[in-house]
């Protein structure tokens, strides 16, 4: 140490530690990152053998024709919308949990880490745990139908086509709002109090001072959850994935009900050995992500500001 | 954080004083319900896992309760007689070989990561040096890449490098520090006072000893906030194990890759539920004993894929 400092003075020590350990973490997104965005954006326009690099050779942006024009792309499109409307759901369920939650009446507390266990799940945990509660003979969800409707009310979850989605969607809405009803929870602790004080001498009425003064207290959160609830549906794959099972016939449940577009892309890359296809289906979901990215990242930057 | 928690509990003084009234029933209705339906599939898994293979095949409907009693049969099964290691493939129980697999990667990722992003958040919070303000714009740009859509196509890349059925692909990215670690422990230090690390310096301190002995400590909330989000997405990793080892040798397999390989090789539901509740019983009693860190790192840490 005494001998460094003969030769570099305190400034070049600060810019040399400096730059050294902000450089480090960048060395792996200028590397490996950069070489998988520029590899997969170059397969987009070749046909290819296998996995194979050195096969690449340019087809006139047929990949995106076979895409564009692909049924089975279009029908994941759809099957990712239909599951996104329960971001919806899970948004109105975790603001009115939390809000019923930080009312502070009998055992709050112990709701609130009971409500946030199915988000430290893992989705293999989960979808093997839902898988059995939609069995058909001793399924929990059946037994209940069952005991409710009678014998007539017993739905096949697994080989019925206008059911298979449900399940996915029910997982989903399971799942998702423990981490909803935590940032929310958090949000309305730090509405200013003196705000209802006011508003109560006011004599507005509770329903009153919850939209003019919580909504727009929690707005920031609110458009947080409901963007990354979006990116999370877009993303949407290991729960369709593990229902499908082993997707060796290329097919996504019945019918390809439980096809998400990040599925059929996995689906493109290993059950058809075709990268190029899939790199396109990943690139339309990485401009979409990218532009709500960019967004809800202003978002959390004010956010984090604010704290 | 401090200052929600005193304000939240503040208003609950404001509101408890009014004494016990009919909304508070149905307040506290509504959340049982909803308590009930979140707990309901743990306690499926929980008590078929417990029920006997005959009892199973003989009743119709669900077993809520076993009638010929609770039987460890699952577990025995799970624990002595392992498909993988029936066949010669693994020598202990596959589930276990799978989460050794994911504690020894997730845990060196975790570390690394930690420390290095911490390191880079150290100089962006408290030391200047040249192309300070460019480096941090780059580094942000980063973090909006959202480099999850490219996990399948990335395939090819590491199929190229022979990195598939290593766990180089699951351990490389993550080992230097990620931007949304750096954004958060940055945030926390520019909250510490920078007079801690003047002191230290007078004292003679370089920067690496001020980051490990100051600012460290002082900041070990934010550490093991962000530990636990690294801890929670590494344990209930899927998609790329899937991606990267699933298919190679059943002794590279990680947790969740075993589990669901096992979910679909054993024929009896009261194995596959005792397959889950053994590999669901480290994360959850890890969240019993740390929720408010589990809360606090899954908060800060924001999406997960």
């Amino acid at each position: 140490m005494h001998e460094q400092k003969r030769f570099l003075t305190a400034k070049a020590r600060d810019n040399i530690f400096g730059i050294v350990t902000v450089v480090l973490p960048l060395v792996i997104f200028f590397s490996l990152n950069l070489a998988v965005l520029i590899i997969t954006f170059i397969t987009q326009f070749c046909d290819m053998d296998y996995y194979n690099l050195n096969s690449m050779v340019w087809n006139n942006f047929a990949n995106f024709k076979s895409v564009f024009t692909d049924v089975r792309f279009g029908k994941s499109i759809l099957i990712m919308f239909w599951l996104m409307t329960s971001e919806g759901i899970t948004f109105v369920l975790a603001l009115v949990i939390s809000v019923l939650i930080s009312q502070k009446k009998i055992g709050s507390k112990v709701f609130q880490v009971i409500f946030f266990i199915p988000y430290i799940c893992s989705t293999v945990a989960v979808s093997l745990m839902w898988m059995q509660m939609f069995a058909y003979e001793d399924g929990i969800v059946n037994s209940i139908l069952v005991s409710l409707f009678g014998e007539g009310a017993r739905v096949s979850w697994r080989n019925d086509p206008a059911a298979y989605t449900w399940q996915l969607y029910i997982v989903n809405l399971w799942k998702a709002p423990g981490y909803g009803i935590v940032m929310f929870k958090a949000a309305l602790g730090a509405v200013d109090q003196s705000l209802y004080e006011a508003a109560d001498m006011d004599g507005a009425t509770k329903f009153r001072q919850f939209f003019s003064i919580t909504l727009p207290s929690i707005a920031p959160t609110s458009f947080y959850l409901l963007f990354s609830g979006l990116i999370a549906g877009i993303m949407s794959f290991d729960v369709p994935k593990l229902f499908a099972g082993d997707t060796w016939t290329g097919e996504a449940g019945v019918n390809d009900m439980g096809l998400t577009p990040v599925l059929y892309s996995y689906i493109r890359a290993t059950t058809y050995n075709d990268i190029p296809t899939a790199s396109v289906i990943s690139y339309t979901l990485f401009v979409i992500t990218f532009v709500m990215s960019v967004i809800l990242f202003k978002v959390r930057d004010r956010l984090t500001k604010e704290e | 954080m401090e200052q929600i928690v005193k304000s939240s509990s503040g208003s609950a003084k404001l509101h408890t004083r009014k004494g016990f009234k009919v909304s508070t029933a149905v307040i506290v209705a509504v959340l049982l319900l909803y308590a009930v339906t979140v707990l309901i599939p743990f306690y499926m898994v929980i008590v078929t896992s417990f029920v006997s293979d005959a009892e199973l095949q003989s009743t119709i409907g669900f077993v809520w309760w076993p009638k010929a009693g609770f039987t460890l049969e699952a577990y025995r099964i799970m624990f002595t007689e392992d498909v993988y290691v029936q066949n010669g493939l693994l020598s202990i129980p596959s589930l276990f070989v799978g989460f050794l697999n994911t504690l020894w990667t997730t845990l060196l990722v975790a570390f690394s990561s930690l420390f290095f992003s911490g390191l880079a958040a150290y100089s962006y919070s408290k030391v200047d040096f040249v192309g300070k303000k460019k480096f941090f714009m780059v580094e942000l740009a980063t973090m909006m890449i959202p480099m999850s859509c490219m996990t399948v196509p990335s395939y090819v890349v590491y199929d190229a490098l022979g990195w598939t059925y290593t766990f180089l692909p699951i351990i490389i990215p993550g080992l230097l520090g990620n931007a949304s670690m750096i954004f958060f422990l940055r945030s926390y230090f520019d909250q510490i006072s920078k007079e801690f690390v003047e002191a230290a310096k007078i004292d003679g301190m370089g920067h690496l000893g001020i980051y490990v002995y100051v600012m460290l400590p002082i900041a070990m909330p934010a550490f093991i906030a962000q530990f636990i989000f690294a801890f929670v997405s590494g344990y209930n990793n899927f998609a790329g194990p899937l991606l990267y080892l699933y298919g190679g040798e059943p002794a590279t397999y990680t947790l969740q890759i075993m589990l669901s390989d096992l979910g679909g090789l054993y024929s009896s539901a009261a194995v596959v539920c005792a397959n889950t509740v053994i590999a669901l019983l480290p994360m959850i009693v890890l969240y019993i004993f740390l929720q408010r860190f589990f809360i606090e790192g899954i908060t800060v840490g924001g999406v997960k894929g």
